[in-house]
């Protein structure tokens, strides 16, 4: 009923899309994974809601101390559609670490959601400070 | 509506309301600071964090199996719900594979759980919009249900049902007479219970459109479980993405057209029936499955052996030792695994660097997903109904905060 669309042909498409933008893409147990670009972040998650991953499941801000790109987004996202859940990261060295804001994509991301990534010291770019809110 | 509202009161003096943290109509400890004109709501602003005990930070310090306590006080109105989720997260990064009738009792487990939260949550949408009396009808319900925890497990709200690899112990013959017993006596219960509500003038007014939200919104604001369902939009995670044998039973995905107070009640409603049906037809399958014995898998690295073999076998003393001291190896790898909980899809994504204890840990709680609607889905309404519009959307403190 579900599935019309191989993950690993979605997969394909976001490489051809970005090309070495996109640096790693895996599969982990049954999700697909696709590393991204610090830069081109917002540009995947928008391309992809219009591939039909309109339902972001969770988004989640994470800290690798020992890592050389010690700051990450991760999000995952889900084609209720087609049942496809794709997990797409991006990580940046920068302290504090900045990342474009979706809220204008995905209202689940409005009010607590990007104070408490502020609170935690994300940087989201073209959103509101913390003060501000 | 809305719009007419706000151009009506343009120049006039509003009002401030502290609706909560510790109002008793907010069903649990949050705050929201409401703009008032009269009765009617201008604007909300939301506080959060009253309950905030860090758990996603909490169980970086914990053993794996430690971290099921911390879940009982996620939704604690579905503590087993959310006990299970956390396991099968674990088992699924372990690779563990559950015997069939390990996976068929957790789905009896889990289905109780959703009937419990259901029950609290409808009957207080009675008691908030004025109606007492279904609250005591259907509140015994619950009251059976964690009697049926107990017998399983030993406690009633903090339930910390079952281990990573299975369930901590069989189910008693009073288990099973209980749980016979609540199938037989929950239907009539609640059709009383319906009876009182369903077709009352009273309860229809007030919930009726009260606090809606449309299917694009509610996708927008990422809600799922009754919430979504009573929007219009057929997403369960029990038929999306299958666990414990989801997709060997039969059932119907109950919906509602306006996603307001009164969809979500009957959602919730009919969602209790399909649960029923679920906890039959598991007893079914487990009288037809030649194992009658097992309630969980062969890992020894991750099931505690029991007591009579501690005491007096060498191996199981050291498995033993090694699981409580955490020195059994789970492998590197991240992993995200949903249930369907009693609010919504309940997601933990886990990280671990094969140490003895979660490297990071992010759960996706439903409850603080459908708080960020809240002040849209309120402004321009009464007060009272902003109350039922919290009740029927179940936000609990524990899950909201975590």
């Amino acid at each position: 009923m579900f599935n019309t669309i191989e993950p690993e042909a979605l997969l394909e498409q976001l490489t051809t899309q970005f090309a070495e933008k996109i640096l790693l893409v895996e599969k982990h147990y049954d999700v697909s994974v696709a590393e991204v670009s610090h830069d081109v972040i917002k540009n995947v998650i928008v391309f992809l809601k219009e591939q039909g991953f309109q339902f972001l499941t969770s988004c989640n801000g994470l800290h690798l101390p020992t890592a050389e790109k010690k700051f990450g987004m991760i999000y995952h996202l889900h084609d209720f559609k087609r049942n496809l859940r794709i997990r797409i990261k991006t990580f940046t060295q920068n302290d504090p670490p900045h990342f474009p804001t979706l809220t204008d994509i995905f209202l689940q991301l409005i009010g607590w959601s990007a104070r408490l990534m502020i609170f935690s010291g994300f940087v989201l770019m073209a959103t509101q400070t913390f003060a501000e809110f | 509506m809305k719009e007419e509202i706000k151009q009506e009161l343009i120049g006039r003096e509003y009002t401030t309301l502290n609706l909560g943290p510790t109002h008793p109509a907010t069903h649990g400890i949050f705050q929201n600071v409401l703009k008032m004109d009269g009765e009617i709501i201008i604007e909300s602003t939301p506080t959060i964090g009253y309950i905030h005990r860090a758990f996603e930070k909490l169980a970086e310090r914990r053993p794996y199996g430690q971290v099921t306590t911390i879940t009982d006080r996620l939704n604690y109105c579905s503590s087993p719900i959310n006990n299970m989720g956390w396991h099968m997260t674990v088992e699924k990064l372990a690779g563990i594979r559950l015997p069939k009738r390990v996976e068929y009792l957790r789905v009896i487990i889990m289905e109780l759980a959703r009937i419990a939260d259901h029950i609290i949550c409808n009957s207080v949408i009675g008691v908030d919009s004025g109606a007492m009396t279904g609250f005591l009808y259907v509140f015994q319900f619950r009251e059976h249900i964690y009697e049926i925890y107990e017998e399983i497990c030993g406690a009633r709200i903090t339930t910390n049902i079952g281990r990573i690899g299975g369930l901590e112990r069989d189910f008693s013959q009073t288990a099973w007479l209980k749980i016979e017993k609540l199938l037989k006596e929950l239907p009539k219960g609640l059709k009383e219970f319906e009876d009182l509500l369903i077709r009352n003038r009273i309860f229809m007014d007030r919930t009726i459109n009260c606090g809606p939200i449309s299917a694009e919104m509610a996708l927008a604001y990422s809600f799922t479980g009754p919430n979504l369902r009573a929007a219009g939009i057929d997403y369960d995670v029990r038929v999306m993405n299958p666990y414990s044998s989801y997709e060997e039973f039969d059932f119907m995905i109950p919906l509602g057209t306006n996603g307001d107070t009164y969809d979500r009640f009957m959602v919730r409603e009919q969602e209790m029936k399909e649960s029923m049906s679920i906890i039959k037809q598991a007893m079914q399958k487990l009288d037809k499955l030649e194992d009658k014995t097992s309630f969980n898998a062969e890992v020894p690295e991750f099931y505690l052996p029991p007591k009579n073999e501690v005491y007096n076998e060498m191996e199981a003393l050291i498995w033993h030792f090694k699981i409580i001291m955490a020195e059994t190896a789970v492998p590197k790898g991240e992993v995200y695994h949903c249930v369907e909980g009693a609010n919504g899809e309940l997601g933990y994504f886990l990280i671990s660097d094969g140490g003895r204890t979660p490297y990071r840990l992010h759960i996706r709680r439903p409850c603080f997903i459908y708080y960020q609607a809240y002040p849209e889905m309120i402004k321009g309404a009464y007060l009272s109904d902003a109350i039922l519009t919290m009740s029927s959307m179940n936000v609990i403190a524990g899950e909201l905060d975590a």
